[in-house]
C-alpha cells in the first residue's frame, strides 16, 4: 500500500471515529450504531501487512475509546486480535472478490463488538445488553457486509489516483547501441 | 505461519492495550482524557460548521417568520416571568415553613446550560459529553436535565468538559417514585433498553404498589443526588419478582435521550440567597 493511502485510512479512521461520536447517526439503523472502523482495518490488513493493520487498529481503537464508557484499551485489544485473525487468512481469501469483501467484513463487523463485550464482562463490567444486543450484533454484520465492498473500491481507487505509473518498457538497449564517432 | 517480530509485534501491543485497561479507573479516564485532546480540533471545525449553517438558515429565513417567532417568543417571555414571581414566593413561603418546624432547607436548583458534543459511539453505554465542566462549577454527581425530564448524571469532569451517564445506564440508577401512590423503587437498566434507549426498569417496588400503566415516575430526593420530583417517565407495564414479594415495572422515560442536543446540569450552590438575589 502506497503511503499516502496509509496516511489517508489512518485520518479516515480519525474522522470516521469522530464521526460515530459526534452522533451524526444517532439512532443508528435500527437502533444500532453502526462501527466501520473494523472494516478500515479490514482493508489494512489486507492491502498492506500486519504492521500497518495492528497500527491502525492501536490508533482507531484508542480514539473510539476515548469516546466511549469502554475503559481505554478495550477496542484496541478487538481490533488488534481482529487484524491478527485476518492477517492468518491473507493468503486464504480471494480478497478482490466483492463477495469475499462482503463476507470479510460480515465476519469482522460481528467478531469486533464481540471480543469487546467478552473482554468487558472480563473486567467485571457490566454493559447495557439484552436479546436486542444480538440482534444489534446481527445488524452491525450486515452493515459490515455492505460497506466493506465500498470501502474497498473506495481506497483502491485512490491507492490508484496516488500512486505514480509505472514507466513503460524501453525497447532502448544500452549493449547493443551503436557507437558513432572516433571514440 | 506468524514469523518472530510479528509474534513480538502482536504480544507487545496485546499486553500494552491489557496493561491500559487493567489500570486503576482513575488513572484509564486521565489517559482516556489525554487521548481526547486530539478531538479538540474536530470539535471546533464541527462547532465552525453548524454556526455557518446557522447563519446560512438566518439569511434564507424570511423576516416576516422571524418576526413572527420574536412575538410569540416574547409571549413565552412575560408568561414564564411571571409564573418565575409566583415560583419565588412559593420557595420563599416554603423556606418559611422550613424554618419554623426546623427542617433543612431545600436546595434551590442552580442550572447551567450545556451542549452535548459528543455521544457515545458505543451500543453498550449510555453516555454523552458536555461542553462545560469543573471551569464552570461543574462537579461528579450533578443531576442533568433536558425540558422533558431526567436525563443522567455528571460521572467526570475536566476544566471544560464532562461526561453524563444517561439514565439506562449502569452507572445512572435513581432513587424514584411513582407519582399517584408515593411508592418507592430504583431505576435501573433493562435488557430491552438495548434496542430502545427510552425503556428503564424501576425494581424494589413494593408488591402492593399500584402499578397502573401511565403512571408517572418521578425523582424520590432520597440518596441525595437528584433533587425530588423531576419527572423520569411514565409506566408502561409490571410484572412481580421472588414470588411476588417484589415488584417492577418497566417505564419509558420522558426525554428522548436520541436527540439530545442542550440539556441543564443543576450544579449545586453554595447558599440560597445567592440563587434567589
Amino acid at each position: 500500500m502506497n503511503r499516502i493511502t496509509l496516511i489517508l485510512l489512518v485520518g479516515v479512521a480519525a474522522l470516521l471515529a469522530f464521526v460515530e461520536g459526534r452522533g451524526l447517526l444517532r439512532e443508528g439503523i435500527f437502533g444500532t450504531r453502526i462501527d466501520v472502523l473494523p472494516i478500515l482495518v479490514t482493508y489494512a490488513a489486507f492491502r498492506s501487512d500486519l504492521f500497518a493493520a495492528v497500527g491502525l487498529a492501536c490508533f482507531s481503537g484508542l480514539l473510539f475509546d476515548a469516546l466511549s464508557l469502554n475503559p481505554l484499551g478495550v477496542s484496541l485489544i478487538s481490533l488488534t486480535l481482529v487484524s491478527l485473525f485476518l492477517s492468518q487468512l491473507r493468503g486464504l481469501v480471494l480478497r478482490d472478490q466483492a463477495l469475499a469483501q462482503m463476507a470479510l467484513g460480515a465476519v469482522v463487523a460481528t467478531m469486533n463488538p464481540l471480543i469487546s463485550l467478552g473482554l468487558l464482562w472480563f473486567l467485571g463490567l457490566s454493559p447495557v445488553v439484552g436479546w436486542g444486543t444480538v440482534f444489534q450484533i446481527a445488524v452491525m454484520g450486515a452493515s459490515g457486509a455492505v460497506l466493506a465492498p465500498f470501502f474497498f473500491l473506495l481506497f483502491d481507487w485512490l491507492e490508484e489516483a496516488l500512486t505514480y505509473e509505472e514507466e513503460p518498457f524501453s525497447r532502448f538497449r544500452s549493449e547493443v547501441e551503436i557507437k558513432r564517432g572516433r571514440g | 505461519m506468524l514469523r518472530r517480530p510479528r509474534v513480538v509485534l502482536i504480544l507487545a501491543v496485546l499486553a500494552v492495550g491489557l496493561l491500559m485497561v487493567l489500570l486503576p479507573s482513575r488513572l484509564n479516564d486521565q489517559l482516556k482524557k489525554s487521548v481526547g485532546w486530539f478531538y479538540l480540533p474536530m470539535i471546533g471545525a464541527a462547532n465552525g460548521v453548524e454556526a455557518v449553517g446557522h447563519q446560512l438558515r438566518a439569511y434564507v429565513t424570511p423576516r416576516s417568520s422571524l418576526l413572527s417567532e420574536i412575538d410569540r417568543l416574547r409571549q413565552d417571555n412575560h408568561r414564564l416571568r411571571v409564573r418565575d414571581f409566583q415560583a419565588l414566593e412559593v420557595f420563599r413561603e416554603n423556606r418559611r415553613l422550613r424554618q419554623m418546624v426546623q427542617w433543612k432547607g431545600a436546595q434551590p436548583w442552580d442550572l447551567r446550560l450545556a451542549k452535548v458534543i459528543i455521544d457515545d459511539p458505543a451500543n453498550w453505554w449510555r453516555s454523552v459529553s458536555l461542553d462545560i465542566g469543573s471551569d464552570d462549577g461543574i462537579k461528579v454527581d450533578d443531576p442533568v436535565l433536558s425540558v422533558q425530564g431526567l436525563v443522567g448524571k455528571v460521572i467526570s469532569v475536566s476544566g471544560g468538559r464532562s461526561k453524563v451517564a444517561l439514565l439506562g445506564d449502569p452507572s445512572c440508577r435513581v432513587a424514584a417514585v411513582l407519582g399517584n401512590s408515593g411508592h418507592g423503587g430504583i431505576v435501573t437498566p433493562s435488557g430491552q433498553g438495548a434496542i430502545n434507549r427510552r425503556i428503564v426498569e424501576l425494581k424494589h417496588l413494593p408488591s402492593e404498589a399500584d402499578l397502573a400503566p401511565g403512571a408517572e415516575v418521578l425523582t424520590s430526593g432520597a440518596g441525595g443526588v437528584f433533587p425530588s420530583g423531576i419527572p423520569i417517565g411514565r409506566l408502561i407495564d409490571s410484572q412481580s419478582y421472588d414470588f411476588g414479594l417484589y415488584s417492577g415495572a418497566r417505564i419509558r422515560l420522558r426525554a428522548d435521550l436520541d436527540r439530545l442536543d442542550y440539556v441543564w446540569v443543576i450544579a449545586r450552590s453554595e447558599s440560597h440567597e445567592e440563587v434567589l438575589e
